[in-house]
């Protein structure tokens, strides 16, 4: 795993545990530059100021807050170290939750995850929380410092480790009152309620991620790719020669009908006695056993009661 | 509805057999103008498979919910895995390359008709009606399924390269969730040599 992007403890009452933080996700969406249409070079942008009419250095800036139109108070590195925070080094758990927020609670919105891995001092503290929260079904709701801002999280048992969310603070999350949203009562017909049910109904089960991919990346990539091998892109190609799905169907029911024919064929010259010495076997010998596939003894798994 | 996993072919006059259908689990929604293609672990499956936007022209009817399996055939009209991973893999697109195969669709169930569901009669019902609701095409069909013969079904699929064999129960309803004996997958198993008792093999030796 790559290294660790912060480190400090978890603390709780008088506990405290050694931990580090990695980014559990990586973005991988394609990047592009900025060319110069002619030249096809990077194009490079300056700070320039209007006032002076001429282009500053970075280090010729300060940092500056916009109190009042136009109107600006200096914000130095002193002032914004001078800020008192208790969670410079810590993840501050402030309480325990439902893992889940309760029926009418506002969902919590995700800014960013982290794996955690406890130090080998914190282990044990570690697993025994963790276990905790587990067993309870809780996470616990902290404060955090990560890159000289002081986030809410939430750190929530996953696996063998925890996953720490930092949150959106509640006033950085917009409303949907101004949102032109659907009554609750809408007037929809029986009918149409009872086909969405059933849409819905035959396609629940369960989420597996691994089934998913970015198919635009891959597209995208797929593009790229030809024009750098000096391909052209164009509107998708015709197809290749397939067979139709009517000739399969025709193959099915001809083979089908060979098979049956086969079937008969055999029975027929079988031996009267045979047939019959056979017939009460089978009947003696239901259920099947693997590999047979008689009419008597080639039943399903459900006559069994293991489907 | 999952199917229950069997253990060998059988013969049984209550069961539907048709290919298990090696391909892509979909639905197709029609209401109205608003016409879904739904197909398992696809956001969205029209840019690998761009034929089934023409899927609503051949249903009779509105108000449906059919569930179906999406297939890429070879030049044989065989289906073809490889050529499906190609279709999903989409390095066609750039078109530098033909699309791979031929999409076809193969119409299992019927769910809703007339916007009323009919999941709660007999599936043998429902097949029926979906026989009736599309529009004959090369490429989208109801499946040919067969009653009874298991096993003969079983050979010629074998014969025909496929794996599994679908039995639906005909008198079952459909249900969400695990089917239970409406609806088995299994195998597709050569059948075992059969081996004579020992006094029958000497008596066909001596010609008796």
């Amino acid at each position: 795993m790559a290294r660790s992007m912060w480190r400090g403890a978890i603390q709780f009452g008088l506990v405290t545990i050694p931990v580090r933080l990695y980014l559990a996700t990586e973005s991988k969406s394609l990047s592009f530059n900025m060319l110069h249409e002619t030249c096809l070079n990077r194009i490079q942008q300056r700070i320039y100021c209007p006032h002076d009419d001429e282009i500053i250095s970075r280090g010729d800036t300060v940092r500056g807050f916009e109190y009042a139109k136009d109107q600006y108070v200096v914000v130095t590195d002193e002032d914004l170290a001078s800020v008192p925070l208790n969670t410079v080094r810590a993840i501050e758990i402030e309480r325990f939750v439902p893992a889940r927020p309760a029926e009418g609670e506002p969902p919590r919105f995700v800014k960013q995850e982290y794996w955690v891995e406890p130090e080998a001092v914190g282990r044990k503290a570690f697993s025994l929380l963790r276990s905790v929260l587990e067993d309870k079904g809780l996470v616990a709701i902290c404060k955090v410092v990560i890159k000289d801002r002081e986030a809410l999280a939430a750190l929530e048992p996953n696996g063998r480790t925890f996953l720490l969310e930092t949150l959106f603070w509640p006033d950085e999350i917009r409303s949907t009152a101004e949102l032109d949203l659907p009554e609750d009562e809408v007037a929809v017909k029986p009918a149409e309620r009872a086909m969405a049910e059933q849409l819905v109904a035959t396609m629940t089960g369960e989420f597996d991620p691994a089934q998913y991919r970015d198919e635009y990346r891959e597209a995208l990539l797929g593009v790229i790719e030809g024009k750098i091998e000096g391909r052209e892109t164009a509107a998708p190609a015709e197809a290749e020669p397939g067979g139709e799905l009517i000739d399969l169907m025709a193959a099915l029911e001809a083979s089908v009908a060979a098979a049956r024919a086969s079937r008969q064929a055999a029975a027929d010259e079988e031996p009267e006695e045979e047939a019959a010495s056979r017939a009460r076997t089978r009947a003696r010998r239901a259920p099947a056993t693997e590999g047979e596939t008689e009419v008597a003894h080639a039943s399903p798994r459900r006559r069994r009661k293991t489907a | 509805m999952r199917p229950t996993d069997g253990a060998a072919p059988f013969d049984d006059p209550a069961y539907l057999f048709e290919p298990w259908w090696p391909g892509i689990h979909a639905f197709v929604l029609i209401d109205g103008e608003a016409v879904v293609l739904q197909a398992d672990a696809l956001a969205d499956p029209n840019p690998a498979f761009p034929e089934l936007t023409d899927v609503a022209g051949l249903v009779r009817s509105d108000g449906v919910l059919i569930e179906a399996t999406i297939l890429v055939l070879d030049a044989r009209a065989r289906p073809s895995a490889d050529l499906l991973r190609r279709r999903l893999e989409g390095q066609w697109r750039d078109g530098t390359a033909l699309r791979p195969g031929r999409t076809a669709l193969v119409a299992t169930d019927l769910l809703r008709l007339g916007g009323r569901s009919i999941a709660r009669r007999p599936f043998g019902e429902r097949r029926g009606e979906l026989a009736a609701l599309l529009r004959p095409s090369s490429w989208c069909l109801a499946g040919r399924g067969f009653s009874g013969e298991g096993i003969a079904v079983a050979r010629a699929l074998g014969e025909l390269g496929f794996h599994w064999v679908s039995a639906h129960r005909l008198d079952a309803p459909y249900r969400p969730g695990p089917a239970g004996d409406a609806w088995f997958r299994v195998p597709i198993r050569e059948p075992a040599e059969r081996t004579p008792p020992p006094f029958l093999a000497v008596a066909r030796r001596l010609g008796l």
